[in-house]
């Protein structure tokens, strides 16, 4: 009976979820007399890929938005990579006071929400742009770069740094490998599936990201797909479906592929333990 | 099983928004990067254009000699056209001889016999005004003589050499010489006098003569031909008009021509708009010419300039060192240049003319307009109807034409085309 | 020159844990040395002191004639064998084996006549290109030995390499480090908490006990003369029996293969005891160990394995004053003089 309800409720839990994709997904095969007409229509009356057709050859400044999506992801991805990396090594390596000191304040600046960092970033900038003459409100700066500094990469990878085995260190140090050596050679190879966890989680973050490219960029030409849904929505109804089947494709592709490896992390940590 | 059919369906699926993202990118690009480029200008204002016009025309002599026939002429050929050029001593017309009744012309024989009689008459006179002339000079001489002897008596006097008497006799035929000089001198004067009437009467005499001997060949209309009936001019001429009818009546006009290298004026028949011809006439200008396969123009003054319901002729003259250079019916052409300050001016590769270049035709401008847009900052034309004012080297004045609401003012920004069609909203490419 | 010497070398750890204090110790040339003794006892530390990964709160760390307590592991020519290979899980065999000659910016070519050369000495070719997932623990520490040798140390440093490995495979590579030992002949400082192994591989063995170094000596010498209780009874297997006169607060040692069964009492003056059950008796192939209990006192016998004992049945056990081994009541030390 128990297995039953526990059955019952996951697949409750399920169904809220993926309804909504199947939903949209199954809208962007609609033309537009039906979207017009019956949106409340589940399946489509005619499978077409007018959506499609219209999407990419005629309305395709969707496409350039796209382009932005993907620098910000990007961005962020790759000085997310650096910082996080870096700054984690540094942490799980030099152990003394100090360190122990500054990680604890970043743990702490981790847990400050968006929405108690969003004003101090602008008056940030604004000084920047006074004081430097360096102009970052509506670049794409401006939203990579509160992203690349945020500190739940540096958290998470300490963590799992720290969990390596201390005698690989040690013995790369008898093997003569500076510390840069043996982040390169050992710890980013041992590390790849939990930086490939971690990358995995920025990029579902940053590729949706709302809040900061609306309140930084401030040209139509600069926002994420993220922000144009809205404006397909309301203006281009009858292509807003397929953009955001397109929109919402690299996210499951990516993690559909990256679904088999976080098994085999999880499976060789447990191994490791052994 | 279901999973694996699950998986190739979902696999299809990317497959497919993938090809779709490429399709997407694919024409973004296109349409994006694959425009038209042009290059931008402002319009120059209050700007001067030197405004060039062009015509062709042809060199004409003012001065036609017109040949009418005296007597009913039959003709066997014709061997010019008109508007041609014809050599020194080349045929003209070749008249039926056997029907043609021979006139010699024995009159400009006798005028001419009588013109040497009066040559002679003036040779004659002149010889008498000679030997007057050389009497008076004996006459001098005589004196100048006796007054020499005279003075040199009268040294000799002075220093009692010689008495008074031989003295005075010196100076009495001293005297008489003198007198007898002076005699000479008042007749020879009236005898030139005499002498001037008679040449100016014999002069005129041969004027008439001379008149009439060639009055023979022009005005009185007598074609001359030699022995075989050929009919030919001693200059190079050229063939105004030349009839085309084998029997002319007499009085008819038979050819009518301009003499080549003469030094009559020339003037140039050509066809010119109404407001060219206004400037010559009313405004700056400076006029310019050449021949087609010459490369240096040459400036000109025009004398007058007249006009005809289709065309106009300019009247000019030329310097001594053209007179060369410029022989009846050539076909020059002309720049007529003058200066003007206009209002609006743009660059030539800006304008499109509706037909050809030139002031009084309407042509198209395109204005180039940015916007904010989804894709960043886009320029595309806007397409104006202009009325070109005038056309100078690289620039061109114009102005709005009425249906066009556009003005160019300073701060438009034209489009000059380096490649490709233009259109009205077509989304362009500005390159340096 | 390989010559080992710790003087003075004092270890606190940032808790406050004092792991060794003055501690000395000289390691000759080319010697095959155990450091043996239980958890926590120090060895693992003096082992990690010498390597360089632990840095000495005090004292001086020479090997050869430099003082190396400011020198970087990669400089002091050592090479190590952990307990669990430490075999870098992202590359083969080759490439652990070539990593550090690499760092050294050594020739390809070089490399491999090196790792060929040793993987014939260690017979690991057939896993050269394996990776140390897929190995067994046997195959894994034949691969971390052959990436230990590979670096030509003038040090071998063993940190209880054979402790996750079966016992039948454990014996044949304990003959085999001893082989390269004799083969390589450099200095093997070997640390282990099994006794059997101590006392099998080394040339000399050192006995700790809280950073202490109870004996060092041969295995031989140790075995049969252990200078105080706590060697004694770490040392051989099964333990020494400890037998306490209260009275005269000496402890009694006595091995168990000394412990003899006798119904008739033996002419010279020894040690007997009456009344002694037998509780278990256990096969170890060609011997018996028997479990008795003596009014209280558990006593190991170790006999041949025809001697036969009917469990639940009382015997007198004996052993020969000479096998005896006498050690104070308190301190432990030994006693070399009887005291009746």
């Amino acid at each position: 009976m128990k297995k039953f309800t526990v059955k019952l409720l996951s697949a409750f839990i399920i169904i809220v979820f993926i309804f909504p994709i199947l939903y949209t997904i199954s809208h962007s095969f609609m033309d537009g007399y039906q979207l017009k007409n019956n949106e409340v229509e589940i399946v489509p009356e005619i499978f077409n890929i007018q959506q499609y057709y219209e999407i990419s050859v005629e309305k395709n400044e969707y496409f350039k938005l796209y382009i932005n999506s993907a620098i910000m992801t990007a961005g962020v991805l790759l000085g997310q990579m650096i910082v996080s990396i870096g700054a984690a090594y540094y942490f799980s390596v030099k152990k003394s006071r100090y360190s122990e000191v500054l990680f604890l304040i970043y743990t702490f600046f981790m847990l400050l929400p968006l929405q108690i960092t969003l004003i101090p970033n602008v008056l940030l900038y604004n000084s920047i742009e006074r004081y430097l003459g360096l102009r970052l409100f509506n670049t794409q700066f401006a939203v990579i770069l509160p992203g690349v500094f945020s500190t739940l990469g540096v958290f998470f990878l300490k963590q799992f740094f720290e969990s390596m085995p201390q005698s690989y260190y040690e013995i790369a140090k008898i093997d003569g490998a500076s510390d840069l050596e043996i982040l390169l050679h050992v710890v980013l190879p041992y590390s790849k599936n939990a930086i490939a966890a971690l990358c995995l989680l920025i990029f579902i973050e940053n590729w949706n990201l709302i809040e900061q490219p609306i309140i930084f960029l401030s040209s139509m030409s600069k926002m994420p797909v993220s922000i144009y849904l809205n404006t397909l929505y309301s203006s281009y109804r009858e292509i807003f479906y397929a953009g955001s089947v397109l929109f919402m494709f690299p996210v499951i592709y990516v993690f559909m592929k990256i679904r088999d490896k976080l098994k085999v992390m999880v499976l060789k940590i447990s191994d490791e333990g052994r | 099983m279901v999973s694996g059919l699950f998986d190739r369906i979902l696999k299809i699926f990317f497959i497919f928004l993938s090809i779709v993202i490429i399709i997407g990118f694919v024409f973004l690009a296109i349409r994006n990067y694959i425009m038209p480029e042009v290059t931008a200008t402002k319009p120059l204002e209050n700007s001067t254009l030197i405004k060039k016009d062009y015509f062709t025309g042809r060199v004409i002599s003012r001065e036609t000699i017109e040949v009418k026939a005296d007597r009913k002429l039959y003709i066997e050929e014709i061997n010019v056209k008109s508007s041609q050029i014809v050599e020194p001593g080349s045929k003209i017309i070749t008249l039926d001889m056997s029907r043609q009744s021979l006139n010699t012309d024995t009159e400009a024989v006798e005028l001419q016999n009588q013109i040497k009689l009066y040559e002679i008459e003036k040779l004659n006179l002149k010889s008498q005004m000679n030997n007057r002339e050389a009497s008076v000079q004996r006459a001098l001489e005589s004196y100048n003589k006796a007054k020499e002897e005279y003075e040199s008596t009268s040294y000799l006097y002075e220093n009692g050499i010689v008495t008074k008497e031989d003295l005075d006799s010196k100076n009495d035929s001293a005297e008489e010489l003198r007198k007898s000089y002076e005699r000479e001198v008042s007749s020879l004067k009236s005898e030139t006098e005499i002498y001037a009437m008679n040449l100016n009467r014999i002069d005129s005499e041969i004027n008439i003569l001379l008149g009439k001997l060639h009055g023979k060949v022009n005005e009185e209309n007598k074609i001359t031909v030699d022995s075989e009936g050929v009919y030919f001019l001693s200059d190079m001429v050229y063939i105004d008009y030349i009839i085309d009818k084998k029997i002319v009546e007499e009085g008819e006009t038979v050819i009518r021509y301009s003499i080549c290298n003469s030094n009559s004026d020339l003037y140039i028949e050509a066809y010119l708009d109404r407001d060219v011809y206004d400037d010559i006439f009313n405004k700056r200008y400076s006029v310019y010419f050449w021949k087609n396969d010459e490369r240096k123009k040459e400036s000109l003054n025009i004398q007058s300039v007249r006009s005809f319901p289709d065309h106009n002729e300019l009247i000019f003259s030329l310097r001594d060192e053209l007179r060369e250079k410029v022989y009846i019916s050539d076909v020059v052409r002309f720049m007529v240049q003058s200066e003007e300050n206009y209002e609006c001016v743009v660059q030539k590769t800006a304008v499109v003319p509706v037909g050809e270049m030139k002031s009084g035709n309407y042509c198209y401008i395109y204005t180039i307009e940015s916007e904010e847009s989804i894709l960043g900052q886009i320029n595309y034309l806007k397409q104006g109807e202009y009325k070109i004012l005038a056309v100078g080297d690289n620039t061109v004045a114009v102005e709005a034409s009425q249906t066009n609401t556009t003005r160019i003012d300073r701060n438009s920004i034209i489009a000059n085309y380096a490649s490709a069609v233009l259109e009205n909203e077509m989304r362009v490419r500005i390159i340096k | 020159m390989a010559e080992i010497i710790l003087k003075d070398v004092t270890k606190i750890y940032p808790n406050g844990f004092k792991a060794l204090e003055d501690f000395s110790l000289k390691i000759t040339d080319k010697e095959f040395l155990v450091l043996v003794g239980p958890s926590g006892c120090g060895k693992t530390t003096i082992l990690r002191i010498i390597a360089g990964l632990e840095e000495a709160s005090a004292g001086d760390v020479i090997i050869g004639d430099r003082r190396v307590n400011d020198v970087l592991p990669k400089d002091r020519n050592i090479s190590m064998v952990f307990q669990n290979y430490a075999l870098y899980p992202h590359m083969n065999v080759y490439e652990n084996m070539a990593f550090s000659l690499k760092l050294r910016k050594i020739g390809k070519k070089e490399i491999q006549e090196k790792i060929l050369n040793i993987a014939g000495i260690l017979e690991i070719e057939d896993i050269l290109y394996k990776k140390p997932a897929t190995l067994s623990g046997g195959q894994k520490q034949r691969a971390a030995l052959g990436r230990a040798i590979i670096r030509e140390p003038d040090i071998f440093l063993f940190d209880e390499p054979l402790s996750n490995i079966d016992a039948k495979l454990r014996t044949q590579m304990r003959i085999e480090l001893i082989n390269l030992h004799k083969r390589l002949g450099t200095t093997f400082i070997y640390v282990t908490h099994d006794q059997t192994e101590a006392m099998t591989m080394g040339e000399r063995i050192a006995v700790m006990k809280d950073g202490i170094i109870q004996q060092m000596d041969t295995p031989e010498n140790i075995y049969k003369n252990p200078v105080n209780i706590f060697t004694a009874g770490f040392i051989g297997s099964p333990q020494m029996n400890f037998i306490k006169d209260s009275d005269k607060n000496i402890i009694m040692g006595v091995r168990p293969e000394k412990l003899k069964i006798s119904s008739v009492e033996p002419e010279e003056s020894s040690l007997s005891l009456d009344q002694c059950y037998v509780e278990a008796v256990e096969l170890i192939g060609s011997e018996k160990l028997i479990y008795f209990d003596c009014n209280g006192l558990k006593l190991i016998s170790k006999v041949p394995e025809d001697i036969q004992t009917i469990k639940g049945n009382s015997y007198k056990l004996y052993c020969l004053k000479k096998d005896i081994h006498y050690f104070d009541g308190e301190k432990g030390e030994k006693l070399y003089y009887e005291k009746i």
